[in-house]
């Protein structure tokens, strides 16, 4: 073999690693790209749950007026006995069950839900609500307290990563 | 003889991996075209939301009548609110154009979103806006058109390129739930 057979063959390796690293950096700023379009429409629908419960009480015994101690709060976070939503919630009738059924913020603790849209495939979302320190949402509160937060994820499958979305509400 | 055929040889390679390039090249202009149109759709629609966002929630800002909305149709909310915080009540107008206007673009979905205020004239921009809808609920959270009864606003708004990348529109699309404080 030749001194220029060998040159050649050292080219042709390079010019093959060039164009596979070019293509895997085009593969993935596309896919990064095309995932904006649903991490838009995701951030949407977890938002969209979020102002939802915004719109509801802060506790079953404050529909009518506030509490002073945090004993008169409920101890179990979740839906009442008359809020039935059996599994996942479905847009029927231009709303969901949950916007009629639900009255205050922590009937969404384990709530579940499907966001259709005719772009991409359903989304789920799913709900989570706690109590937290008033002073840092981050943290789990001790027993109750006057702060509830939400976790809402997101999921599709053209994700490749859940969306979070978190919301406390004090009364 | 040996020369010719390693001419030849050379030069069929050489065109070859021209061809490669070429077409690398064609690739990467097409991806960095897509990336672009895609973020600006992204962009487009974001804004649009924060727009919405802002003008949606300020209704009934000031109004002291009980009729804070004057119209609450599908594609059209109008309102009663001070806007621009000078003490005089503004209406405000958001609508959708009936019909395909835009027709130097390529898009034949694509329509302007209008906004007025009081008698100024339409302002709007091209954003590519294809879909804007709106709903409306009562305090219980059932589908109202009785401007009077509304507490919250659902819009949802689909945004698209104003032209195709290989025969496809991208878009994005988002629903949003307002409720503004003047209504509760």
């Amino acid at each position: 073999m030749g001194g220029t057979t060998l040159l050649t063959m050292a080219a042709m390796v390079l010019l093959s690693v060039f164009i596979l690293s070019s293509n895997s950096l085009i593969q993935t700023n596309s896919a990064f790209m095309s995932e904006g379009e649903y991490i838009i429409t995701a951030i949407s629908a977890g938002q969209m749950l979020i102002d939802e419960a915004k719109t509801k009480a802060f506790d079953e015994n404050t529909l009518s007026a506030p509490v002073g101690t945090v004993k008169e709060l409920t101890s179990s976070l979740g839906k009442e006995k008359d809020e039935v939503i059996d599994g996942f919630d479905i847009f029927k009738k231009k709303t969901f069950k949950s916007t009629i059924q639900f009255d205050d913020f922590d009937d969404y603790n384990g709530y579940k839900r499907i966001v259709s849209t005719f772009r991409s495939d359903d989304y789920s979302v799913s709900a989570l609500v706690q109590y937290v320190d008033p002073l840092n949402p981050d943290k789990s509160a001790v027993g109750k307290s006057f702060c509830k937060k939400i976790t809402v994820i997101v999921t599709n499958p053209y994700l490749t990563v859940p969306v979070k979305l978190e919301y406390a509400m004090i009364q | 003889m040996q020369y010719l055929l390693e001419i030849t040889a050379s030069t069929i390679v050489g065109g070859m991996i021209l061809l490669l390039v070429m077409r690398m090249n064609s690739t990467l202009l097409e991806s960095a075209t897509t990336i672009s149109v895609e973020k600006t759709v992204q962009s487009n629609i974001t804004s649009l939301i924060d727009e919405l966002d802002y003008y949606f929630k300020q209704i009934g800002y000031r109004v002291k009548d009980t009729d804070k909305i004057i119209t609450a149709e599908k594609g059209e909310l109008s309102f009663l609110s001070d806007i621009d915080n000078d003490g005089d009540i503004d209406t405000v107008s958001y609508y959708l154009s009936k019909k395909k206007i835009l027709r130097e673009t390529e898009n034949p979905n694509d329509k302007l979103l209008y906004r007025v205020i009081n008698s100024s004239p339409e302002v709007t921009s091209n954003l590519g806006v294809t879909s804007f809808e709106l709903s409306y609920y009562n305090g219980a959270g059932v589908l109202t058109n009785d401007e009077e009864e509304i507490k919250y606003i659902k819009y949802a708004i689909e945004v698209e390129s104003l032209f195709p990348i290989n025969g496809e529109y991208k878009g994005a699309y988002a629903e949003r739930i307002v409720r503004p404080n003047n209504l509760r």
